[in-house]
């Protein structure tokens, strides 16, 4: 059984076979050769992996993103942020950060922030001589906090695996996004301290007020998105269907940058992606359910909890697994396979999920970006024009605050407990 | 469509007439969804089975959708190794993932026609909506069934082609079809 759900997995993934493929086959055997139950299970727990209502938001923020990403709206962010920072070092690196943590509240995808806010800075960046390789860390790295902030998609994902409350998540999200936005500024501010960049220019409250004016609609989303949530008005999944509304409605209707093809053509990519992610949900979910029944999660629980380590050192442990599986795969499908196994450990540990759920997604959002083989790098390359060797380069001192961040946020879970004492309770 | 091999070319017109049917299919849902909430909140009313409308048509995104990664190369993998592989062991992976897809998803096909024939059968409906609960279940075996037409057409293809890295959604980068 272990060669069929270990072995077999693990050897198809390294051939790069594609995910949704690589848990059905391990399911397939498992069930062929050694349950013997009805196979009609395999289309009975496919189809309602994916019928749950929550799911729904999946799809609804992804588009929400995608329209975001077409027109201005990145620009008026970019703008906004920029007339507020003023003549501080660095100002512009500032600007970079937070607009995109901005652009994550408003629609929770990291490569996407990273290709619409990078293409608005990164031209900025170099005209006001920001170093080249320090440009390509701070642009390829700055998207994973958006995979922290909400409407975070990985945590969507994680709180359906984990059966977790998404609003609870959402909550808990909030504080740990800050916290690496501070710290990413800190950083940034130290260095063109130190370099003499930056100040370029006096804060102007004419130039903020113009700016907030032209940009007060695109930042209505995560007013819609966070108001109608914890305000009680909406589900996540109607937040999600509104701010797409609302995605739409500003960029053609205000704006006048949009027509119908592009919202179709927005819809189309948002339809192929949902089919990406569900699909191997669906089949995780599956796989998942294969371990459950062989008590394959309680055996690893019970081995691992049986070696009574410190519970800081279990979770090292668990960061240092998870950097190395955020590093070589998507942080959606990590998510999905590593779910049933760790969660039941770390509640026997005394962790909370919904803590848990944050540290693995500043994991996996290290990972996107984390040498050899994160996403954003991919991202950086080909939609930025950016040399791999200086994203390489450019990326170690942006790992190194990010690692600081996780650090806090795993060893002190108020950081991400606060956020949910303050919205929920 | 000159220099496209016929069964590649009904491929890509596939992907492409599901891509558009699921556009449509997610500009539904959004408002399928803002409807009721504004009917719930305006009126007093919430739309019934629209709930279940909605997931359907998620369900149909996830499977269909996964078809149409499928043919354009989309799904996610774990890429470490084969960037390096090449173009000859390219073509013997390419071919194995085809030889064990016409076999996973060849199964499901089986499974899922068996399933969706006997709600049809049994004339099961939804809750709320009433659909006829073999038109959401029969989206697997159509999707299952077209996999399968996939590896068939990769299998007896010379096929070297790598899988396209970037996400669907990346800004920028247009889906290969």
């Amino acid at each position: 059984m272990s060669l069929v759900l270990g072995v077999l997995p693990v050897a198809l993934l390294l051939l790069g076979f594609p995910i949704f493929l690589v848990l059905l086959t391990a399911v397939m055997a498992a069930l062929l050769l050694f349950m013997h139950i009805p196979l009609s299970v395999l289309h009975q727990t496919l189809f309602g992996a994916v019928n749950a209502y929550t799911l729904l938001a999946v799809p609804f923020f992804i588009f929400t993103g995608e329209l975001m990403g077409r027109g201005s709206v990145a620009q008026r962010l970019v703008n906004f942020v920029n007339a507020g920072v003023g003549r501080i070092p660095g100002g512009l690196g500032v600007t970079t950060v937070c607009s995109s943590a901005l652009f994550g509240a408003m629609s929770g995808l990291s490569a996407a922030s990273v290709a619409t806010i990078g293409r608005a800075m990164l031209p900025a960046l170099m005209k006001a001589g920001y170093p080249m390789r320090f440009s390509a860390g701070l642009l390829t790295s700055m998207g994973a906090i958006d995979v922290v902030i909400p409407p975070s998609i990985p945590l969507l994902v994680y709180g359906t695996a984990a059966q977790e409350s998404v609003p609870r998540l959402y909550a808990a999200g909030i504080v740990p996004a800050l916290l690496l936005t501070v710290l990413l500024c800190s950083y940034v501010v130290w260095f063109c301290w130190r370099n003499g960049i930056g100040g370029e220019k006096a804060f102007d409250f004419g130039e903020l007020g113009r700016a907030a004016a032209r940009g007060i609609t695109a930042l209505g989303a995560p007013v819609i998105i966070f108001g109608g949530i914890y305000g009680g008005v909406f589900t996540p999944t109607e937040a999600a269907a509104v701010a797409c509304v609302y995605a739409a409605g500003v960029p053609m209707l205000i704006y006048r940058e949009l027509g119908w093809r592009d919202i179709f053509d927005c819809a189309q990519s948002t339809a192929i992606f949902t089919g990406q992610i569900l699909v191997i949900v669906a089949c995780a979910v599956l796989f998942g359910w294969v371990l459950t029944v062989n008590q394959i999660p309680s055996a690893l629980t019970e081995w691992l909890t049986g070696m009574h380590l410190p519970l800081w050192s279990m979770l090292l442990a668990i960061n240092v697994l998870l950097l190395l599986v955020g590093s070589f795969m998507d942080g959606i499908s990590a998510i999905l396979l590593l779910t049933p196994l760790l969660v039941p450990l770390v509640k026997a540990l005394g962790v909370d999920p919904v803590h848990f759920g944050i540290i693995f997604t500043v994991n996996l959002g290290i990972g996107l970006f984390h040498p050899p083989f994160g996403i954003n790098i991919f991202v950086a390359q080909t939609v930025l024009r950016l040399p791999l060797n200086m994203i390489y380069r450019g990326i170690v001192p942006f790992v190194f605050v990010y690692l600081v961040g996780l650090a806090i946020i795993t060893y002190v879970p108020a950081v991400s407990l606060a956020g949910v004492h303050w919205l929920i309770h | 469509m000159l220099g496209t091999p016929p069964p590649q070319g009904a491929l890509s017109g596939i992907a492409t007439l599901f891509s558009r049917l699921l556009g449509a299919a997610l500009i539904v849902a959004v408002i399928v969804n803002v409807v009721n909430v504004v009917a719930r909140y305006g009126f007093n009313h919430a739309i019934t089975g629209a709930d279940e409308f909605q997931i359907y048509l998620m369900i149909s995104m996830a499977f269909l959708g996964g078809l149409v990664a499928h043919i354009r190369r989309r799904h996610l993998r774990m890429d470490v190794l084969t960037r390096h592989f090449s173009p000859a062991v390219r073509r013997v992976v390419n071919g194995a993932e085809a030889l064990l897809a016409i076999a996973v998803c060849g199964l499901m096909t089986w499974v899922s026609w068996t399933y969706t024939t006997k709600m049809f059968r049994i004339g099961t409906h939804s809750e709320n909506a009433h659909i006829p609960m073999w038109i959401p279940h029969s989206v697997l075996a159509i999707a299952f069934t077209l996999m399968t037409f996939v590896g068939l057409v990769r299998l007896f293809t010379r096929d070297d082609a790598a899988p396209t890295p970037l996400p669907a959604s990346t800004p920028g980068e247009e889906a290969t079809p």
